[in-house]
This record gives C-alpha cells, sequence and structure tokens, in this order.
C-alpha cells in the first residue's frame, strides 16, 4: 500500500460520523490557530473566575454576617438587691425562648471583676469600698435587627427585678447591611461577567462562522442538511464554554487560596476560624454551566446567521 | 430526465437572470450549456441542482417536481448531484482524501464505505496516491481531478459542471473532459457549462445556448446540426444520448 492510500489516510470510524466529524473540525480548527484560542479561552476563563469567586466568597459574607450577629446581645440591669439565684433564674427563663439563641446571668461579682480587668479603673473601685455594679442578664437574639431587639426587649423590661435594658445593635446593622451590599454587589457583577462571557462566545462563533462560510457554502453545495453545517459551531461554542469554565473553576480556586490567608488573619480578629466550607455541588455544576452558555452563545450566533439569511433571500 | 418549462428567475426586480427557459435534457446525455459571460448559465445550473427556486415556471428531475420540494428534501436529493465548480472549491484544510470524502460524510457512508470509494474516485481520476495531500500542494489540473473525484465518489446520477475548465490550459482540459465523457459512457447525465470555443469545436455534444438569460433557439438548433467531428485522440462523445438536449417552444412564460 502507498504511503498516500486511502486506508492509511483514512481516520478512524468515529471521524466519519456526523458528530464526529464535526468535533474533528473544531478540534482541527483549534489546532490551525493555537495562539488566538488560547488566548480566547484565558480570557473567557478569566471573566468566568469571577463569577466562580463571588459563588465561593458568598459562603465566606454570611459566614462572616452570621458571626456578627452572634455577637450582637441585650443587657437587662437588675435591681442591685436580685439575688443570684433569682438572676440565674431569670436567665434560665429567658434561655428557653425560641427567639434567643442564649441568656447567661453576670452576678455582681463577676461584673465586678471584669471591670477590674480593666487597669485605669481599679483604683477607683477601691476608693468606693463596695460593689456599685448591678447584676445582669446578657441576651443573644436568635435575629438580629432592630424590630426583633426591640421586641425583645420589651418582654426583658417585663421581668421580674429588671431595672433597666440597653441594646446596642447599629454596628451589627451596619455590617451586616455592608455585607448584604457587597453581597449584592458581588452578583450583579457575576450577572454582568456571565453576560460578557456569553456575548464573547456569540463573537467568537460568529467568527468562526465567517471563517467557515466556504466550508458551509461547500457542504450545502453538496447537500449537507442545516444540522451537518451547524453542528461545529454548536461544538465550538460548548467546546469554548466547557473549557473555559474548568479554566475559570481554577482560577478562581487558586483566587479563593490566596485570598485565605487574610481571610483568616480576619477571622482571628473576630474571635473565629477561617473554615469555609466549599460549596461543592455549585462548584461541580461550573463546567457543565459555562459548557451550557457556550451552547446558548452558539445558538444565538447561529439564529441571528439565520435571520440574516432569509432577509437576504 | 430533466424538463425546464417556461422557466424565469428574478433575481432583483425586473432584473431576470433566466426569461422563459424551456428545454429537456434525457438520461444519460452530455449536454454543453454555453452563452456568453452573464448569459444565466450559472443561475440555470443552481437552478438545476437545487440550490434556487425559480421565479416563474416549472423544473422536473425525473419524477421530482421542484416546486413542491422542501428545502431539506432538495439537500438531500442535492446528494444524488455531482458538482464541479471552476475554482474547483476544496477545503484547503483538510487533504484530498478527506475533500473527496466529504459528500459521503455528508450522505451518512461507514468508514468502509468512504475508504472504497474515496480510493476508486482518486483511481478513477489518476491521482490515486494522493490522498494524504493538501491541496495547496497540486497544480490547478490536479485540483480540478480532485474536485471531480469529489464530485463523482457518491456515483451520482446528474454530473453539473460550471466552468470547470476555465482556469486550465488546452492540454489540461482535454484531458478534463475526457474525463467527464468517460462517466457520461457510464451512464452519468453531465451538463457542461462553457464557453471554450474550443472544446465546443472539439466535443461534439448537443448543446444549450443562452443569450441575456433565454435560451437562443436557433443557436441550439444550430449546434445540434453542426457538429464538428472529434479530432483524433480525444475520447469519443459516443455516450451522449441521442435524443440529447431539446430545446421546448417557449411560449410567454409570465
Amino acid at each position: 500500500m502507498s504511503p498516500g492510500a486511502p486506508e492509511r489516510v483514512a481516520g478512524p470510524a468515529i471521524a466519519y460520523t456526523a458528530r464526529g466529524h464535526a468535533w474533528a473540525s473544531v478540534l482541527r480548527a483549534l489546532r490551525a490557530r493555537p495562539f488566538s484560542g488560547a488566548a480566547t479561552l484565558l480570557a473567557l476563563g478569566t471573566v468566568l473566575a469571577l463569577p466562580t469567586l463571588a459563588l465561593l466568597c458568598n459562603d465566606v459574607l454570611a459566614d462572616l454576617s452570621g458571626r456578627a450577629g452572634g455577637e450582637a446581645s441585650l443587657t437587662a440591669y437588675l435591681d442591685p438587691d436580685v439575688a443570684d439565684l433569682d438572676g440565674a433564674e431569670l436567665a434560665a427563663r429567658i434561655d428557653a425562648r425560641p427567639d434567643v439563641t442564649g441568656a447567661r446571668y453576670v452576678s455582681r461579682d463577676e461584673a465586678l471583676a471584669l471591670l477590674r480587668a480593666t487597669d485605669e479603673l481599679d483604683a477607683a473601685l477601691d476608693a468606693l469600698g463596695q460593689n456599685p455594679l448591678p447584676g445582669a442578664v446578657v441576651v443573644y437574639p436568635a435575629e438580629v435587627g432592630r424590630g426583633e431587639a426591640e421586641r425583645l426587649a420589651a418582654v426583658l423590661r417585663g421581668g421580674e427585678g429588671v431595672e433597666r435594658v440597653v441594646y446596642d445593635l447599629a454596628w451589627v446593622e451596619r455590617l451586616d447591611a455592608v455585607v448584604r451590599l457587597a453581597r449584592t454587589a458581588g452578583w450583579l457583577l457575576a450577572g454582568f461577567l456571565t453576560l460578557t462571557a456569553l456575548m464573547v462566545i456569540v463573537n467568537t462563533v460568529r467568527l468562526e462562522l465567517s471563517r467557515r462560510e466556504p466550508e458551509r457554502e461547500v457542504a450545502h453545495l453538496l447537500g449537507a442538511s442545516r444540522a451537518f453545517a451547524d453542528r461545529p459551531l454548536v461544538y465550538t461554542g460548548l467546546l469554548h464554554g466547557g473549557i473555559a469554565g474548568a479554566v475559570g473553576l481554577a482560577l478562581a480556586l487558586g483566587a479563593f487560596a490566596v485570598l485565605s490567608a487574610p481571610a483568616r488573619d480576619l477571622a482571628r480578629l473576630w474571635g473565629g476560624a477561617f473554615a469555609p466550607t466549599l460549596p461543592t455541588l455549585a462548584l461541580a455544576l461550573v463546567v457543565p454551566g459555562a459548557a451550557l452558555l457556550g451552547l446558548l452563545g452558539a445558538i444565538f450566533a447561529l439564529s441571528g446567521r439565520a435571520r440574516q439569511m432569509s432577509a437576504r433571500r | 430526465m430533466i424538463r425546464f418549462d417556461r422557466v424565469g428567475l428574478e433575481y432583483e426586480p425586473g432584473r431576470w437572470a433566466l426569461d422563459a427557459v424551456s428545454f429537456r435534457i434525457e438520461p444519460g446525455a452530455f449536454v454543453f450549456l454555453t452563452g456568453h459571460s452573464g448569459a444565466g448559465k450559472s443561475s440555470l445550473l443552481r437552478l438545476v441542482a437545487l440550490l434556487d427556486r425559480p421565479t416563474v415556471g416549472e423544473i422536473e428531475l425525473g419524477e421530482l417536481r421542484y416546486s413542491t420540494l422542501s428545502a431539506r428534501r432538495a439537500a438531500r436529493e442535492r446528494r444524488r448531484m455531482g458538482i464541479v465548480f471552476q475554482d474547483n472549491r476544496l477545503l484547503e484544510d483538510r487533504n484530498v482524501f478527506e475533500n473527496v470524502a466529504l459528500p459521503l460524510v455528508i450522505g451518512g457512508y461507514r468508514r468502509a464505505d468512504i475508504v472504497r470509494r474515496v480510493g476508486a474516485a482518486l483511481d478513477r481520476v489518476g491521482l490515486e496516491g494522493a490522498a494524504a495531500q493538501s491541496p495547496r500542494t497540486l497544480s490547478g489540473g490536479e485540483r480540478q481531478r480532485v474536485g471531480i473525484a469529489r464530485a463523482v465518489v457518491a456515483r451520482p446520477h446528474l454530473l453539473l459542471a460550471d466552468e470547470p475548465t476555465g482556469n486550465l490550459d488546452a492540454a489540461m482540459s482535454a484531458e478534463i473532459m475526457s474525463l467527464f465523457d468517460d462517466f457520461n459512457r457510464a451512464g452519468v447525465t453531465v451538463l457542461f457549462a462553457t464557453h471554450d470555443a474550443t472544446l465546443l469545436e472539439r466535443f461534439d455534444h448537443p448543446r444549450l445556448v443562452l443569450s441575456g438569460g433565454r435560451l437562443d433557439r436557433r443557436a441550439s438548433d444550430a449546434a445540434r446540426g453542426s457538429r464538428s467531428a472529434p479530432s483524433p485522440g480525444s475520447p469519443s462523445p459516443t455516450g451522449a444520448s441521442p435524443a440529447g438536449a431539446r430545446p421546448a417552444p417557449s411560449g410567454d412564460a409570465r
């Protein structure tokens, strides 16, 4: 058999099925322009990395907001005549309520010890001769919000021996608002970038469509169906989306790893540990989702082309 | 059998590429389609190839009436035709084998059949060793032969050629013509568009002469009546059906 004999030249059987032929055509096009192909995929991957990173950071922000909420508390100061036993009993009753996550009694002695821990006040307390501090019940509400806090404060005021209720949720609310703003901005940005990725894919497929025009014309002349001519472009979109999704996922995980160190420091300042749970299911859907985005881009580009062609006829 | 019945093709309002064209080509005929540039040869070939629809009139191809064909059916029917172009329209990023195999891939043939048929087609056009070559490495004549192999690989019943010798020298043109004659002898109907006077003189086949989008019946008839003998050594044109092409009386198309 000569080197140019058909049997030797022919590819595997799968290359002669309609789908195999289309995939071979897509890979041939990628091989023919490796640099521009890689640049497009990297650009798409970078664009998709940001929504993926937003997905990862969403849980961290939720965790931060929750942690801040956990720090919020109301303090019910008791009459100095209330005995420790009564104060502890009141705390136990409040702790049993469904709208609080916890309540604990701080006795007068405990309060004094805490105050003495502040060096500047130690001498002043000695000069007073007796403990001026009342006992208190510190309550941690289940929900952080002004409405919830006011409702709970009203309940506490009605408690036996409660003299005054103090709460300051402003900073928690502010932080919660900032976190909510950051999350909303993150999702909006993610939405815009996903749209950008879609448009990049539409444009890539349109460029590929122009490049393939002679081939499509020949296929049409030889009796190819529209599906046969369109299939390589649909696969181009699918492949670009899928690869860009994988690149984006890798970049996002890399960026997340880089951000983990400062996040750990921040968590330490917050009095906790940085142990985010990665949204595994959502991350597993990134590549198929991006491939679907590519498919949509290809369909948009091809339907635009079909409209152009029918308008020309 | 191809039958045109008062066919008109309007390419923009008031401008007709073809006007009231009527003729009939019998199965197995070899017919030259001739006329000056812009006479309507390519438009007529596109109609036969089901690439365009006539604005008026009816075309029949065997049992098929074009006016009732869906686009999908038209594409399927086109797979049973072979088309050869002046510029051969080879895909430069594929090798010769892949170019010739394309109609078979479109037709859904299996690999074994594709290998066998492509081998046979390349053999017929004298390019049996060129399967792995890129079209870029081939001469003009070789490229055209690849184009012909692609057109015949699915064993079409009708071969349409749009000035396939337009870019070739006289010797190469004769070689290409001999290939078409061979296929015609094997029973393939050939409609061969050309305005190459040397070819028309040298090969004795019925002609359809187009002029300004209309069939020049007198010229067509005259050509049928004054065929020159083929030159010595040239392929015999005996494959043409005795009926050949018959320009039909054309009435008022519109």
